[in-house]
């Protein structure tokens, strides 16, 4: 029932039944009651009354019963009026004021009674008396069981998006041997989420966050996350680019009274650094090989989904891994929550809880601190225990290879990203990052020259000028306007991951250039052009220039 | 009042990016209150060398008109790397 109907049962007339042998005193009721706006039913029998009954009226409040009716006791009513209408009050007129008999009348149910002859008075006294009480009764009772069909289906919601949570975490995290980590919801759901991946390059990858609030509310918080940080970490992205785009996802989808404290960690062997990125945490801490705090990463930057792209501040803090042996991540909650004793913990307290065994530590937990009113989590990472890099080549199978051909004519010219294109198919070979930039710079510079100064013949020397790049830009758009199918770029890359290398061969239809014309190598630094093919020279282990000067071929060995 | 401005540059800072990076550039070198221009390279992924020759001539048209401290922040990977070897660490400051 809502708000409306009950409204309306409220506004609605009184309905009220009387059965009465009387036929002058049964008038008499019915003028009576409806002067007072009721809505009657009058019945002169017992078999009157109960032929109403099967017919199924509309609902009555009020039962008035005779009780010395022609063909039997009124009282033997109550129960087909109560099993057809249980809200109905019944009340019961008799001409005699035998206790005894209300007594066993009140335990047949009705509810009250009046002597006859009857004071008309009294009686519209107890009617009003008896119909609020039974519409509370009924309101009450179609309340709860709302309440308790609402709370059915919220658990069942509940359940559903806890599983949901459950499996999505479960199936993103990937628990290392070297962390340590433990969270304590306040509720069903927790706020607190530490996630665990482990990039392409042997890099470690910690993702800690705390969302405001705590319970449901606070877990679709960290929804949008769980999925873009493994898959940014999976590709070993640099963390200010992971904590950018969080940052930019977390603002796109959640309302602006809701973000999430963060911090970010990656732990990178190959290059031997550590970088942590803490936005509104509590200090992270990193000991050293005695166990002692040698330096805190404290909160330098604000929570994700907050700051617009401008205004967000993406770059760590950088440190070098061998310098520590240990680094501890907690959220407020645990400093917080005081301890049975009634204290709060302190940062010793934090370092010995993080010592302990990893199937300990929740015990512990619960031992030491009060129930908690926010989520509490810990995580420690244990750096003196680490993989040798070489054990953490990861993804690549030894038998891959790709030989991709590339034939684009005219107008196609001007609308494919090329570059982009071979950096997407290396990458999902899982490549190391840093090899598909360096490709994608290869494949920019290569695929820009084939383009701008073979198929569209432009000169650089124009950007020399004032104002020169905007002209550039403008015959080059004229030019791309003009293609046709005399125009083409042909590009062949060749990778092969048991020999190492990756081959890249673009050639175009222009006439060719001379090569020391566009210099090689001694180029002052201060010119604003011709830095590609420096570029390739720099990049590329052999850089190829095919006379008559329309193909390159750039090849990488042993990355 | 000393004023240092920074400009979030892109994941791709290619030739497409012309057009944003000199409007937002010039307008800094001629704002007097601001006296050192910071370019964030922290999102920056790709990078090619017509993104070279914009910072080349950014540092060219400082010298000329606006002597601003022109700043790099943040390049990691292939974009420090490129930045590096085109020297650009005679022109911009590196941190």
């Amino acid at each position: 029932m809502n708000g409306a109907d009950v409204e309306q049962a409220r506004n609605r007339a009184t309905r009220i039944l009387v059965v009465e042998d009387d036929l002058l005193f049964l008038q008499y009721y019915q003028l009576f009651l409806e002067s007072k706006e009721c809505e009657v039913l009058c019945c002169s029998s017992l078999q009157d009354c109960r032929e109403l009954l099967t017919q199924q009226p509309a609902t009555i409040d009020l039962a008035i019963l005779d009780n010395q009716l022609t063909d039997g006791q009124g009282l033997t009513l109550v129960n087909s009026i109560k099993s057809r209408f249980p809200f109905a009050a019944i009340l019961m007129a008799s001409a005699t004021d035998d206790a005894d008999f209300f007594l066993q009348a009140f335990k047949a149910g009705i509810n009250d009674y009046v002597i006859k002859p009857v004071n008309m008075d009294l009686l519209w006294q107890k009617i009003q008396a008896m119909v609020q009480r039974s519409r509370l009764e009924q309101l009450t009772l179609e309340q709860s069981l709302a309440l308790s069909n609402w709370k059915q289906h919220e658990q069942q919601q509940q359940h559903l998006a806890r599983h949901l949570f459950d499996v999505m975490l479960e199936k993103l995290n990937q628990p290392q041997p070297q962390v340590l980590a433990c969270v304590r919801p306040s509720s069903a759901f927790s706020g607190d989420c530490i996630i665990q991946c482990q990039g392409m390059d042997g890099s470690l990858y910690l993702f800690f966050a705390d969302a405001t609030g705590h319970g449901l509310a606070a877990a679709v918080s960290l929804m949008p996350m769980l999925q873009l940080f493994p898959q940014m970490a999976a590709k070993a992205l640099p963390l200010a680019n992971i904590a950018f785009e969080l940052n930019k996802r977390l603002n796109e989808l959640l309302p602006e009274d809701r973000f999430v404290a963060s911090v970010l960690l990656r732990i990178n062997p190959s290059a031997q650094t550590l970088e942590v990125w803490n936005g509104c945490m509590p200090q992270v801490l990193l000991l050293d090989a005695q166990g002692r705090v040698k330096e805190r990463v404290r909160s330098t930057h604000m929570a994700l989904g907050i700051l617009d792209e401008q205004e967000f501040e993406a770059l760590p803090v950088t440190l070098a891994l061998p310098d520590f042996s240990q680094i501890i991540v907690h959220s407020d909650g645990l400093t917080e929550t005081p301890t049975l004793a009634g204290q709060l913990l302190q940062e010793a307290d934090i370092i010995a809880l993080a010592q302990s065994p990893s199937h300990e530590l929740m015990g512990q937990l619960n031992a030491l601190l009060t129930d908690p009113e926010d989520d509490i989590s810990l995580c420690c990472v244990d750096l003196q225990h680490w993989p040798q890099t070489a054990d953490l080549q990861v993804g690549i199978q030894q038998h891959s290879q790709i030989k991709y051909q590339l034939d684009i004519r005219g107008q196609a010219l001007a609308g494919s990203d090329v570059p982009g294109q071979i950096a997407q198919l290396l990458s999902q070979q899982q490549l190391p990052i840093n090899l598909v930039q360096r490709v994608f710079v290869l494949a920019t510079e290569m695929y820009l020259n084939a383009l701008e100064h073979g198929v569209l013949r432009l000169d650089s020397q124009i950007k020399h000028q004032e104002e020169g790049f905007f002209h550039y830009y403008q015959r080059k758009e004229q030019g791309l306007a003009k293609l046709s199918e005399q125009d083409w770029i042909q590009l062949e890359l060749l990778w092969c991951q048991q020999d190492k290398s990756i081959k890249l061969s673009i050639r175009d239809s222009g006439p060719g250039f001379q090569v020391s014309a566009s210099g090689t190598a001694d180029q002052p630094d201060t010119v604003e052009h011709g830095r590609g093919l420096k570029l390739l020279h720099k990049l590329a282990d052999q850089v190829d220039i095919v006379p008559p000067g329309n193909q390159f071929v750039v090849q990488l060995r042993e990355y | 009042m000393s004023h240092a401005i920074k400009v979030r540059l892109p994941n791709r800072f290619d030739f497409n990016y012309h057009q944003t990076f000199s409007q937002e550039c010039n307008s800094l070198l001629n704002d007097q209150a601001c006296q050192s221009v910071e370019l964030d390279f922290s999102q920056v992924q790709y990078l090619d060398s017509s993104a070279l020759g914009m910072l080349v001539l950014l540092a060219k048209k400082n010298k000329g008109q606006g002597n601003k401290t022109l700043i790099i922040q943040g390049a990691q990977n292939t974009a420090k790397e490129i930045l590096e070897m085109a020297n650009l660490n005679k022109l911009y400051e590196f941190r």
